[in-house]
């Protein structure tokens, strides 16, 4: 595979372009990375402000009226509304997992039914998320069950 | 449980105890009344028992997430309020008479609750085995997809 770039004037917008003979799932996953390094989130720890790359998200939750972002072993204060991070992360390998959290699908190890009828997600840095059944169809198809 | 999640796990506990009651009451009926006859106003009142039964779901709905602990809990007085409700009905209706036959259809209730959960576990368990079947698969491809 060929990779060229090439520097363009200031007043032409930046385009990134594949050429490929068919449309195939590493292409597919190479677009939704590229995607998901456009959405760079600001975020806040320790009075500083960090640029974060949806991909390094684990998962978003909403606590009183605070949002937080929770990476692989830092949290980050997020001034976006549950609803605004679930729009931003629409096309991208996230789920609304219940009523405060959304979780990149991409960071699951694996699941488990609970006792209380819910599925307890095991993430890949060890933290544990509670999921409604009512979410569950969601994540199956995230997953593309 | 918020209020949408109740609403329906409330739908579907009304059909679970109104099928069970019945098999329950079919049970104990076998075994101590074996020749005993019901006339057509047995479903609308065992309908109404149910109701009633169901009614005790209420003691699950909370606004925030309850963690399993909290859930554990909640589940334990759901089990005494719906023991209450229905040993009363059941009183009520004269489907039991002595101590035995009352302890009886105590034990019968707490049968069918816990192969209700237990169903209700399994279920989830399959569910998991092929989630977590489709996430290894997903793993394997490499770190993310």
């Amino acid at each position: 595979m060929k990779i060229s770039v090439q520097e363009v004037d200031s007043c032409e917008e930046e385009e990134i372009i594949i050429k490929c003979h068919e449309m195939n799932d590493d292409i597919m996953e190479l677009v939704r990375r590229l995607k998901m390094e456009q959405h760079r989130l600001t975020a806040y720890r320790d009075d500083k402000v960090y640029r974060l790359s949806l991909h390094d998200v684990y998962y978003f939750e909403t606590v009183d009226s605070k949002a937080f972002l929770y990476c692989e072993d830092k949290v980050y204060e997020s001034k976006l509304k549950l609803y605004e991070f679930e729009d931003l992360t629409r096309a991208s390998k996230f789920f609304r997992a219940s009523k405060s959290t959304i979780i990149n699908t991409t960071k699951i190890s694996h699941v488990k039914p609970s006792m209380s009828g819910r599925f307890e997600v095991y993430l890949k840095n060890g933290e544990c998320v509670l999921v409604s059944r009512q979410y569950v169809p969601e994540l199956k198809k995230q997953i593309g069950l | 449980m918020d209020f949408k999640e109740l609403k329906r796990e409330m739908l579907l506990g009304f059909f679970y105890i109104y099928t069970g009651s019945i098999f329950g009451t079919y049970v104990f009926c076998s075994l101590f009344y074996p020749d005993l006859t019901f006339s057509l106003s047995y479903f609308p009142w065992m309908a109404l028992f149910s109701l009633a039964g169901d009614a005790t779901l209420l003691v699950f709905y909370s606004k925030k997430v309850l963690t399993e602990k909290q859930f554990l809990f909640r589940t334990v007085i759901h089990f005494i309020l719906l023991e209450i409700v229905l040993m009363t009905f059941a009183g009520l209706l004269q489907l039991y008479e002595s101590t035995l036959e009352a302890v009886a259809f105590f034990f019968i209730v707490l049968l069918v609750y816990f192969m209700v959960k237990l169903l209700s576990f399994k279920s989830g368990s399959k569910e998991a085995e092929v989630i977590n079947q489709r996430i290894q698969e997903i793993n394997k491809k490499g770190e993310d997809y």
